[in-house]
């Protein structure tokens, strides 16, 4: 067990890197809780396989600090190391052994029994294709061997790097549900993706970045329930709507053929656009409070930056500057 | 380290680039063997008789050889040197010694090769499949990885090595039994002992490819790079013997020093002028235990440079 109890899973604190020019991760911040799915989520490029390929030792940082359940690392990965599986990116084997054989070298190498090899290819459901050479293996084959393989450890911690990418539909489902069964067990899942929606469906916490650095974190409920939802709105005469409800007070913008409503102080209650509209004789097709999800989240925070959301629950991990 | 080693043994003896070569490498030994049993094959009594034959035939018009030659300005001591002789038509059997030394040259080009290609494969597939950076997740220790690594293509390389020379030199006692008879299978020692140097340079072979591989992070790359070496070297010798006052820097040579290091010594001249006008011949000579120390030092310093990059690297 841990020898920092109360540490979380990840802290990462300040981490910088960049190549040459190019700044990839930036006063990035983030901190993964034990237990549960923890998205980190951020466009294509944004810096998530750069961080997560630090924190496992395979990049050097240029500045920051990171932890993986209280100890420092690189420093003290070594130490750690058996507590973390990871796929980062695509899952990478030797093309010409088969699955078991890639299991097995690596069951030798970390002083695994090679028994607990056929176990975890039967946890995954490859014990039929295992003896294939990887080369020949679908996607959603190689998704599972290499689950498999960070199984092998038995970790606390496990890390997917854009898991899913790929994947055709059955795939993704059935890797969501092996993540969510995995944090269900009391593992701590890291789950990296530019698909925020996705993401949303199974993680308990998340981490947002965008151009490398932190933009917003927190539970996902948290995050979402931080800031009022709009009400979605549509008339006939929109021109004529909008500067009705402009009049009330309301904030007011076009959205795909329909308004949406919102008042920087609160929640507007439907009701009170239904009755501003009725009594003027304006007659609403379609009504909806529009839920937020993280995808506008994320398209909020950074048209604005996180520093001029207040509302949004801007959360920093202790220790952040 | 130990299970490491154990994982890295049994990589590089279940990869197929490893059977290929060492089946590969199985049959030209054999071809060697075959092609040295037809170069040296002592002559039979009939070849002899007709070698005799020739030889006689030749001698008047030899004589008018000279005779023009020396007409020509050329002195006779320069001309006779021209001349065939009795030993171009009618050989001595061949010694086991002179075997021996044959076989460890022909078996150590035929292993250092595969060694080379099979260890540099070795590290050179981890880049290319991407599965070092997969490994690393799980031993980040990058020493004593670099270090298992290493140790496994000088291990292979080994084995490669002594199955080769083994086969060659197998193959090279019956023929010396055939020929000079089971009492000629003696006084072979410094022939043994080269074999000894062909080896331990089959084993550098693979350690310098791995490194290279390690170090360019592919097999292909580095193999190259090294035939470009290899041409570079050529250049600067032939540059530097037409050059006194720099042709000394010969000696400092890796490939002179190999050459020392596997026949035992190795020798080369070139000319200087003298203020008489004439030209003096000046020899400049590589003795073994330079040789080794050269090439000790030069392969601690790739190991060490491998290692230190290797350390340092930024695994995609």
């Amino acid at each position: 067990m841990s020898d920092h109890p109360q540490s979380p899973a990840v802290r990462i604190v300040g981490l910088r890197k960049t190549y040459r020019s190019i700044v990839a991760v930036d006063d990035l911040t983030m901190t993964v809780p034990l237990r549960g799915v923890h998205g980190f989520l951020g466009p294509n490029g944004s810096g998530k396989t750069t961080t997560i390929r630090m924190l496992l030792g395979l990049m050097r940082a240029d500045q920051g600090t990171m932890e993986l359940f209280g100890e420092p690392v690189p420093g003290r990965l070594p130490e750690v190391i058996n507590r973390v599986g990871a796929i980062v990116e695509q899952p990478r084997f030797f093309e010409n052994f088969s699955g078991r054989k890639n299991l097995a070298l690596l069951a030798q190498g970390i002083a695994v029994p090679i028994s607990r090899v056929g176990a975890v290819l039967e946890q995954v459901g490859l014990s039929d294709r295992a003896g294939s050479a990887f080369g020949t293996y679908s996607l959603g084959m190689k998704q599972r061997l290499a689950v498999a393989a960070t199984l092998l450890k038995d970790p606390e911690l496990l890390i997917f790097d854009e898991p899913t990418n790929g994947l055709d539909p059955q795939g993704i489902h059935e890797f969501r549900s092996t993540m969510r069964s995995l944090a269900d067990a009391g593992r701590t899942v890291l789950v990296s993706s530019h698909i925020l929606a996705e993401v949303q469906q199974i993680a308990d916490t998340v981490t947002i970045i965008g151009r490398g650095r932190t933009l917003a974190e927190g539970p996902v409920a948290s995050l979402l329930a931080g800031a009022a939802d709009p009400v979605r709105v549509v008339v006939d005469d929109a021109d004529r709507a909008a500067a009705v409800l402009r009049a009330a007070g309301l904030d007011v913008r076009p959205h795909e053929g329909a308004l949406l409503v919102s008042r920087a102080s609160g929640q507007v209650p439907p009701a009170e656009v239904s009755r501003l509209l009725g009594e003027q004789g304006l007659w609403i097709s379609e009504l909806t409070v529009q839920r937020r999800n993280l995808e506008e989240l994320y398209l909020q925070l950074t048209e604005a930056g996180p520093t001029q959301q207040p509302d949004l629950h801007w959360a920093r991990p202790e220790g952040a500057a | 380290m130990s299970n490491l080693l154990k994982a890295e043994v049994n990589r590089w003896f279940s990869r197929r680039l490893w059977w290929a070569m060492l089946l590969a490498a199985v049959a030209l030994a054999g071809l060697s063997v075959l092609s040295i049993s037809q170069v040296y094959a002592p002559q039979t009594p009939a070849e002899i008789a007709q070698a005799e034959k020739d030889w006689q035939n030749i001698q008047s018009s030899a004589q008018q050889d000279l005779q023009e030659c020396i007409d020509d300005g050329n002195s006779a001591e320069d001309c006779r040197e021209m001349l065939p002789s009795r030993s171009n038509f009618i050989r001595d059997p061949p010694t086991y010694q002179t075997l021996v030394e044959v076989g460890a040259q022909s078996a150590g080009q035929i292993a250092q090769l595969a060694a080379l290609i099979v260890a540099a494969s070795f590290i050179g597939a981890e880049f290319k499949s991407g599965s070092l950076a997969t490994w690393l997740t799980y031993v980040p220790r990058r020493v004593p990885v670099f270090a298992s690594k290493a140790l496994v293509a000088v291990l292979g390389s080994a084995v490669l090595g002594v199955v080769v020379h083994a086969l060659v030199q197998g193959g090279i006692a019956l023929l010396a039994a055939n020929w000079l008879g089971a009492a000629g299978l003696t006084g072979a020692t410094e022939g043994w002992q080269m074999v000894g140097r062909t080896l331990v340079v089959v084993v550098g072979s693979g350690l310098f490819g791995f490194c290279l591989a390690a170090l360019f992070g592919s097999t292909i790359a580095p193999l190259a790079g090294l035939l470009g070496v290899f041409v570079v070297l050529m250049l600067v010798g032939g540059l530097l013997q037409s050059v006194p006052v720099v042709a000394w820097l010969i000696v400092l040579l890796p490939d002179n020093n190999l050459n020392a290091y596997i026949y035992g010594s190795w020798q080369t001249s070139y000319y200087e002028r003298a203020a008489s006008g004439s030209d003096i011949e000046r020899v400049l000579r590589i003795e073994l235990g330079q040789a080794s120390l050269y090439l000790a030092c030069l392969m601690a310093v790739i190991v060490a440079v491998t290692l230190w990059r290797f350390t340092r690297r930024e695994v995609r």
